[in-house]
């Protein structure tokens, strides 16, 4: 076989794998699939916020915009990135959550949470 | 014996303006609602006429629009269809007036509060959902902030913008072309509340009277239908992982 040009079978077995490795290869349904997608998505979150307290203004302040970055990536789509509206949108939902108090509130929460769970697990 | 196929004029043709105002007048509940929808192009139309002419700014655009239709309701109390002058003849120097009195209005705010920010109500809408979790009270948060803020901007963007070469095709946001697709499969009272209030930049209090329920409930149908968006996004993008 080329070693430059693989087969198409050997194609296929590294897409597979590839897929597998990144945990999207999907053998479930939607609602399996979306607890599994939630539960990644926690993951990620807490990899994240890992180290950061939630008293420290200044990381608390540094963690926002990838903690948003990261929920709605992973909810709408990562192939995002380069879209002129989902920026927009990136920036003015962290803009929302920097000048509103009762939001502000919600997204310390759910770090304080984060970090708990994290430092607790076994 | 067979029966005379209806003829082209008897099919899938919508009722006429004209017919939407009289059954109106004579009672039918959900005809305002109807009269709305069908002028809310014409009224962005006149919105975008006045902003062009003023060279507003993009930040006040929201302003503009919900003007406009603020116009628009109080034409719509005044007009009598009997006398035989269509709406839009009718109602287009109130809409460009209520535009032109809003921009006097909005020349004296204060930076800071003009621009594009999503409404108090539309907030709380949000927050008052029913998770215990934090961390999924603050997805479906960020979601639902998400979705407004992409469905006002998309708007936005397409109401003042228009295409003219390949370029600008080239830039048109996916996003919005997905939140457009599913906004238009949503059923039509979600569809109505969302449009009119991130579009059309209409208050909840306003989509309460003009689609004749409480502010409450436009509440409560506002929160489902950002739900409703929200696992359809998510379920298209599970779709085009496969």
């Amino acid at each position: 076989m080329d070693p430059i040009r693989p087969d198409a079978s050997q194609v296929l077995i590294e897409t597979l794998a590839s897929l597998r490795a990144e945990g999207r290869g999907r053998k479930h349904g939607p609602k399996v699939e979306a607890r599994r997608e939630s539960a990644m998505l926690r993951r990620q979150l807490q990899a994240i916020v890992a180290g950061v307290s939630p008293a420290d203004e200044k990381a608390m302040a540094s963690v926002r915009l990838p903690v948003l970055r990261c929920i709605l990536g992973e909810q709408y789509g990562g192939d995002l990135g380069t879209d002129p509206l989902f920026a927009e949108v990136l920036a003015s939902v962290d803009r929302d959550i920097r000048e509103r108090p009762e939001l502000d509130a919600v997204f310390r929460q759910a770090i304080a949470s984060l970090v708990t769970r994290r430092s607790s697990a076994p | 014996m067979a029966t005379a196929a209806p003829s082209i004029s008897e099919v899938d043709l919508p009722e006429t303006a004209a017919a939407v105002w009289r059954r109106c007048r004579e009672g039918w509940e959900q005809g305002r609602a109807e009269l709305a929808r069908r002028y809310a192009p014409w009224v962005r139309s006149v919105a975008r006429s006045v902003f062009l002419r003023v060279r507003g700014r993009s930040d006040d655009w929201p302003d503009y629009v919900q003007n406009a239709m603020l116009g628009m309701l109080e034409a719509m109390n005044s007009f009598d269809v009997e006398r035989g002058v269509p709406f839009e003849a009718y109602a287009r120097p109130r809409v460009r007036g209520a535009v032109f009195n809003g921009l006097r209005a909005l020349r004296t705010l204060p930076p800071e509060l003009s621009g594009a920010r999503l409404s108090e109500e539309s907030v709380a809408s949000l927050l008052d959902d029913e998770h215990d979790d934090p961390v999924e009270r603050l997805i479906a948060m960020v979601s639902g902030l998400a979705l407004g803020h992409g469905l006002s901007l998309h708007g936005d963007m397409a109401a003042m913008v228009e295409p003219t070469g390949p370029y600008d095709a080239a830039v048109r946001s996916q996003l919005g072309e997905r939140l457009s697709k599913h906004l238009k499969r949503l059923g039509e009272r979600e569809r109505l509340v969302l449009e009119w209030h991130y579009l059309q930049h209409l208050s909840f209090t306003h989509v309460a009277d003009t689609l004749g329920i409480s502010r409450g409930r436009v509440s409560q149908l506002h929160r489902q239908a950002l739900l409703r968006l929200r696992e359809r996004m998510i379920h298209d993008q599970w779709q085009q992982s496969l």
